[in-house]
């Protein structure tokens, strides 16, 4: 995927130990801790079709065969049908014996021009048909599924039958004196146990009559192959291999299960598939991370824990010249730090491995672009000033700007780096959590102080340049 | 010789014909009737002339050319028949393209093929090899498939006339009637 972005320079390292770019991890705020793709599992919201955005439940869903009822597909090349009328005139429906003209509509594909009208079926007067029941051989597979709903009744009966059976069992185990007459005809049991009786009774069920035909094995030899399988002679002018263009290929012959269509003549519309919204939980507390809204022409959520949105950003914002200082292999980082929150926050940068000089004290971020816009001051609008009462050391803090601090950082044995993983950090932020209102208290927010361990790997490039 | 050949430019536009000025035209070249041709088309007429019919619609940076060819360097004339669509930047070396053809965007039709009636060469789709190409004929996709349709693709005659309307109100047309270099030079010596 491209991005504008080189995503591999700084890192977060995920509860689960692996390092991540943070756009693509979550902050569980139940749990407080960055979770990535692997650590949080994926669950179907609802479906919706990709064309019309007709959205619905997993359980209408599942009724629909996971399709869309009004949107079909070209089985020529998977592209979206589009309808197109045109008119024509037929005999209009009030009076059979004039000729009107009346608008007809055919499916065309954009893409490769396959018409209802290749797949024989006739021109429909309203724009939306089942265009695929219309198409030819719907009869016979109707005929498949008259068979198959007599098949499933009777195997019904057939597990009604069995489960009554171990029903028999079960209770032809239990003690046959607690329901002796002697004692049920006292507190009245007598027609509970008869009742209980008759329905273990295997008598009562006449086991269902289907002709299920025996397997026959074919004495005669195989009949010789219809005279229509072979292909028809070679027109003398035409280039295509020789009728190869009135056969489907694999592909689309495969694309329709149902039909499985030898010849582009069988070729049918077939039913979009439908797509589904997926919400992420949390696999150790259960809770959501990132639920959609249900109609999926809105892009917001209902709930949404990006850590894009609740942890401060790194980035590395430009890499200096060697300034001597400790020998040639010592470089100058600026440290780009993004406040997500519309709150100024406190953080501060850790190296854990020493091979980063940083600045060891906390600073203030101001509030990020959006939230600061609506400072009266417009000084503190622009971020130039830290919102803390400390100011701040030009060693130290590069720039600032609405919500983004610029950090100095010294890099020592930058040649070392490239061979090595990187640098490992440590950045301590604020999270305010917003916790929900409770019957005593209004919703109130909760501050909280959270580590997150950063990977900050310069590119390769960058050291040389450097040195230069 | 290619510029003898330019100062030979000489254009027969019917009437009823929408040419912009804005276009490039080389050589000998027939227009028909209710063609529309927009500006930045290009009609290179180098090894021989072109015949256009009627009816056709020619975007822009679309390119007709009669390019020579080095194995068989006789005069061939181009002729494209009527009803056809050349979109944006398609490009058509065809020495004979029929009736109801459209050649989307960026296509390309090499010397050889000849381009027979109701054909769709789709976009970015290239036809090069010797052929005829078959009747309803649709080339589409990445891999340049080829399939046989039942019918033709419809005729644009509202949009030819939308175009008739809208471009002279905004583009120089080039007027109807043969006209050449030659004649055109002399209309800019005349005195005023």
């Amino acid at each position: 995927m491209a991005t504008y972005l080189n995503l591999d320079v700084v890192h977060y390292i995920c509860s689960c130990k692996v390092s991540k770019p943070l756009c693509r991890l979550y902050l569980c705020k139940h749990c407080f801790e960055l979770r990535c793709q692997d650590c949080v599992l994926p669950e179907v919201d609802c479906q919706y079709c990709p064309n019309c955005l007709d959205y619905m439940s997993s359980g209408e869903a599942k009724v629909k065969k996971n399709r869309c009822s009004a949107c079909y597909d070209c089985p020529s090349c998977g592209h979206t049908l589009s309808t197109r009328a045109t008119s024509a005139t037929l005999p209009s429906p009030d009076d059979p014996t004039k000729q009107v003209a009346q608008k007809v509509y055919y499916l065309l594909c954009a893409f490769c021009r396959w018409t209802t009208r290749d797949g024989g079926i006739p021109d429909q007067r309203a724009p939306s048909v089942p265009w695929r029941n219309l198409a030819q051989g719907a009869e016979l597979r109707q005929d498949n599924s008259k068979r198959l709903t007599t098949l499933t009744e009777a195997f019904r009966q057939l597990a009604l039958k069995e489960k009554a059976e171990k029903e028999r069992k079960k209770i032809a185990v239990r003690k046959k004196s607690f329901f002796s007459p002697g004692l049920t005809d006292r507190y009245g049991l007598a027609s509970v146990a008869l009742r209980k009786k008759s329905l273990a009774n295997p008598s009562h069920f006449t086991p269902p009559t289907v002709d299920i035909p025996e397997a026959q094995a074919t004495e005669d030899p195989p009949d010789d192959l219809d005279e229509a399988y072979w292909l028809p002679p070679v027109p003398e002018q035409s280039p295509l291999a020789p009728g190869l263009h009135t056969r489907s290929s694999l592909l689309q012959r495969l694309a329709d299960p149902e039909i499985q269509p030898e010849r582009s003549s069988q070729l049918a519309p077939i039913s979009k598939p439908v797509l589904c919204k997926r919400s992420l939980r949390c696999r150790q507390c259960d809770h959501n991370l990132s639920k959609p809204e249900l109609n999926p022409a809105a892009p917001k959520f209902k709930i949404n824990l990006c850590a894009l949105y609740n942890v401060p950003e790194m980035r590395l914002y430009s890499v200096g010249d060697g300034e001597g200082g400790e020998g040639d292999d010592c470089c100058q980082l600026t440290l780009l730090l993004t406040n997500p929150a519309s709150k100024p926050t406190g953080v501060r940068l850790r190296c854990l491995d020493s091979r980063l000089a940083l600045p060891d004290r906390e600073f203030s971020l101001g509030p990020c672009g959006d939230a600061a816009l609506d400072l009266d001051d417009p000084l503190a609008a622009a971020g130039a000033q830290s919102p803390s009462s400390e100011p701040d050391r030009p060693d130290e803090v590069a720039f600032r700007g609405p919500g983004r601090l610029g950090l100095l950082a010294r890099l020592r044995c930058a040649r070392q780096l490239a061979a090595s993983e990187g640098v490992r950090l440590e950045l301590s932020y604020e999270f305010r959590n917003i916790v929900l209102p409770s019957a005593a208290a209004g919703e109130s927010v909760e501050v909280r102080r959270l580590t997150a361990e950063l990977l900050l790997r310069p590119p390769a490039s960058s050291g040389a340049s450097a040195k230069a | 010789p290619k510029i003898s050949e330019m100062s030979r430019t000489s254009v027969k536009i019917a009437p009823g014909a929408v040419v912009c000025s804005e276009c490039e035209l080389r050589g000998d070249i027939t227009i028909g009737q209710r063609t529309v041709i927009h500006p930045k088309a290009r009609i290179l007429a180098e090894a021989g002339p072109i015949i256009i019919g009627d009816g056709n619609l020619i975007e822009e940076v679309a390119v007709i050319h009669n390019r020579p060819d080095e194995s068989n360097p006789n005069e061939k004339v181009m002729i494209i028949g009527s009803q056809n669509i050349f979109e944006v930047g398609s490009r058509c070396e065809a020495v004979k393209v029929g009736d109801f053809n459209v050649l989307e965007a960026r296509s390309f039709v090499s010397r050889d093929t000849v381009v027979s009636n109701g054909c769709t060469i789709g976009a970015m789709c290239s036809v090069t090899g010797r052929e005829v190409l078959p009747d309803n004929c649709v080339v589409y996709g990445a891999a340049s498939h080829r399939k046989v349709v039942s019918e033709k693709p419809p005729a644009q005659t509202l949009q030819l006339d939308f175009l008739a309307k809208i471009l002279p109100n905004f583009h120089h047309i080039k007027k109807a009637g043969a006209s050449s270099a030659a004649a055109a030079a002399a209309k800019q010596h005349r005195p005023s």
